[in-house]
């Protein structure tokens, strides 16, 4: 039996792996990519001959589809695991709940396809030898590859827009409002069913059809339904420990250099738990640091006359009150159509909206590993941006007259980060400016938990472009890989 | 689609044969055990038709003192198992040798093949491999004239 040796594996194929693999194997590079989900069954998958292939949660596929694993410590051995298909992974927490999503393409199936750049300064005072310089052109390319633009008032077909909505509140403040750019194919004009639970048509760019297919044939080699439940140091690199679900089979896997891309949530599970297992050692600011970037989702059941709020683009725009200016966006419930559920049941839904205020917090929450189970903690009382929030939210209740539903003090993120963060040294940061661990040569880490603060604004693009930063540090130290990436 | 059941990331005692030999062929002969290292069983020749969570379940009784096997010893290039407790009555001694193992690739050799042994335990050889510092993961082989079979695998942890 001769062990698979493999020059670079990627684990996850979310905004941090897909784009590493993407770069890495457009430079000429030969990669692995592993994702613990399946391909997603969407007329492009389809297309390319891809067999293998799961539904996205919608008609009797929803209740099987929709969940892959809930965790929380009080179910029977920390967690529930539901579907290996299932699309949503969630972690509860009293603190900090984690949402977060599994399947080739990562969370470009669940998103809202919001893809924003974070204030210019982000980058900057993290590390001596990084700045928003460095990386402006790997979010020129992300945003370019996913076709991001704005929806212009020109755009008349596309219902529900917040800037061309006539009907929009008075106390809804547009103006001087930043509408995010969304990786949308609006020439379409198809605009039902492309949102939280993915788009079956791809009217909704996704990094699995947009950035992995073309190059399948080309180097890059997807073992979907692969999840990794281990990295181990060794004198060579590193030895992987996967699930391979697709034939009910475990299998070991070595690589010269990985790169770890599993998500916030996932990464800090995998390296707690090596760490544990005395797989990995080292990396003492591991889990420091964590944030939710000030997520706050919110049911505001408005119940407008008339109104289908579930068509249209994945997220209706952003928003400020005219008195307060927490950044808050509007979206409706896109894909209620494929939920099987009462007929007046999913009228009314359509006619409510989701809002969901976002900032950037303080990102001074920790990761611990207890049992064998991630534990956040998430101190609230720093935190002034969730406080605006709340407040923002009460307000709209009493301008509108209808309650505007949400967990006070029980935060939910869609965006987490940290946790592995990029920084100067050991003691402070897990990785270096080139994304590798600081005391694991070799190992680097491309997603959410990278990075040095909260963004502020929907993260996609910031992950992407620092894997793409990532790449391009890969690609300059190997030899055998030479085109430009960025 | 089936899901394989894995608690931990390591927990060997859910791993197939074949998916054992995959992870031994990764594995470097690595430091050589000394002193007395505890034992545990698993991937029993026969039994890999028992679905995983079953077989974890029978690993595990055989990790109770149903199961009087408690290790090895390893002193210089000689080695013998325990019974009862750790350093508890020899049986089954071998001699221990670096070769090149089943796969090709270098272990350690635990060949049973002594005269102190009685001749049925003369047919086995034990290949070691170290999986981390402080553990070794082997498996125990027997001898034929045609060859060799995997009877099964176990791990030794230092103490
Ligand atoms: C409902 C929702 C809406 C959102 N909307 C927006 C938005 O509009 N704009 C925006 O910018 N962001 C949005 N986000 C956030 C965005 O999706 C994430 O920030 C982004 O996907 C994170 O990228 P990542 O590479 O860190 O991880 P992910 O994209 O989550 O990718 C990680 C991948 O790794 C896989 N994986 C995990 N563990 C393992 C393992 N052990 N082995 C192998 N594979 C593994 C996962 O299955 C997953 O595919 C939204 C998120 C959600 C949930």
């Amino acid at each position: 039996m001769v062990a698979e040796k493999h020059d670079i594996i990627v684990i996850g194929s979310g905004f941090g792996g897909a784009t590493t693999a993407a770069k890495l194997v457009s430079a000429g590079a030969k990669v692995t990519l592993l994702e613990r989900g399946p391909w997603r069954d969407t007329d492009a998958i389809r297309a390319a001959n891809i067999s293998a292939r799961a539904p996205l949660p919608a008609g009797k596929s929803f209740f099987s589809h929709a969940l892959r694993r809930v965790s929380a410590s009080w179910l029977p051995g920390g967690q529930i695991n539901l579907h290996g298909d299932g699309l949503f992974d969630l972690h509860y927490d009293s603190q900090l709940s984690m949402i977060c999503s599994s399947g080739v393409g990562g969370g470009s199936h669940v998103y809202s396809a919001m893809n924003v750049r974070p204030a210019e300064d982000y980058w900057d005072g993290h590390h001596d030898a990084l700045s928003g310089t460095t990386i402006a052109a790997h979010y020129d390319w992300i945003l370019e590859k996913m076709g991001s633009r704005t929806v212009a008032s020109s755009d008349a077909l596309v219902p529900n827009s917040i800037i061309t909505d006539s009907r929009r509140p008075t106390w809804m403040n547009v103006a001087g409002v930043r509408q995010p750019e969304m990786g949308f194919r609006f020439a379409r004009g198809r605009f039902s069913n492309n949102s939280f639970f993915g788009s079956q048509d791809n009217s909704k760019v996704s990094l699995d059809e947009r950035l992995l297919l073309p190059l399948l044939e080309r180097g890059l080699s997807v073992r979907d339904r692969h999840e990794v439940m281990d990295i181990c140091q060794t004198d060579q690199g590193f030895r992987l420990t996967v699930k391979d679900n697709q034939h009910n089979r475990i299998r070991t896997l070595l690589a010269g250099r990985v790169v770890l891309a599993a998500g916030t949530l996932n990464t800090l599970r995998l390296l707690f738990s090596s760490r544990a297992h005395g797989s990995l050692n080292g990396m003492p600011a591991l889990g420091q640091r964590i944030g939710g970037n000030g997520d706050v989702p919110a049911y505001w059941p408005c119940n407008e006359t008339g109104r289908d709020y579930s068509t249209g683009t994945p997220c209706h725009g952003r928003f400020t009150l005219q008195d307060n200016h927490t950044d808050l966006t509007r979206y409706g419930l896109n894909g209620v159509d494929r939920i099987p559920m009462p007929s007046s049941l999913r009228a009314r839904l359509k006619r409510d909206l989701v809002l969901v205020g976002m900032g950037a917090d303080q990102g001074d929450g920790t990761a611990s590993w207890q049992g064998s189970r991630l534990k956040l903690n998430y101190p609230q009382r720093n935190s002034s941006v969730l406080a605006d929030i709340y407040t923002a939210f009460d307000r709209i209740s009493s301008l509108s007259g209808k309650k505007v539903y949400f967990l006070r003090d029980r935060p939910i993120t869609v965006h987490p980060f940290g946790g592995a963060r990029l920084g100067q040294s050991t003691a402070d940061s897990v990785i270096n400016a080139c994304g590798e661990v600081h005391d694991i040569p070799g190992l680097f880490i491309a997603d959410g938990s990278a990075l040095p603060a909260a963004p502020g604004v929907p993260p996609s693009m910031t992950i992407a472009a620092w894997a793409g930063h990532i790449a391009a540090q890969l690609i300059s130290s190997s030899p055998s890989t030479h085109q430009e990436v960025a | 689609m089936t899901q394989i059941s894995l608690t931990t990331p390591i927990q060997l005692s859910d791993w197939r044969d074949q998916e054992l030999a995959d992870l031994f062929a990764t594995l470097p002969v690595g430091a050589a055990p000394s002193g007395h290292l505890h034992g545990k069983l698993f991937a029993v020749h026969g039994l890999t038709f028992l679905p995983r969570p079953l077989a974890r379940g029978l690993y595990a009784l055989l990790s109770t003192p149903l199961n009087p096997w408690r290790g090895k010893s390893f002193s210089n290039d000689k080695g013998s198992n325990h019974l009862l407790w750790l350093n508890g009555p020899a049986l089954g001694h071998y001699h221990i040798s670096q070769q090149t193992g089943a796969d090709g690739q270098h272990s350690l050799w635990l060949d049973y093949n002594v005269e102190r042994n009685p001749a049925l335990l003369r047919r086995i050889r034990g290949e070691a491999r170290q999986l981390r510092k402080d553990q070794w993961l082997c498996r125990m082989l027997w001898q034929t004239d045609r060859g060799q079979t995997t009877l099964l695998w176990f791990t030794l942890q230092g103490e």
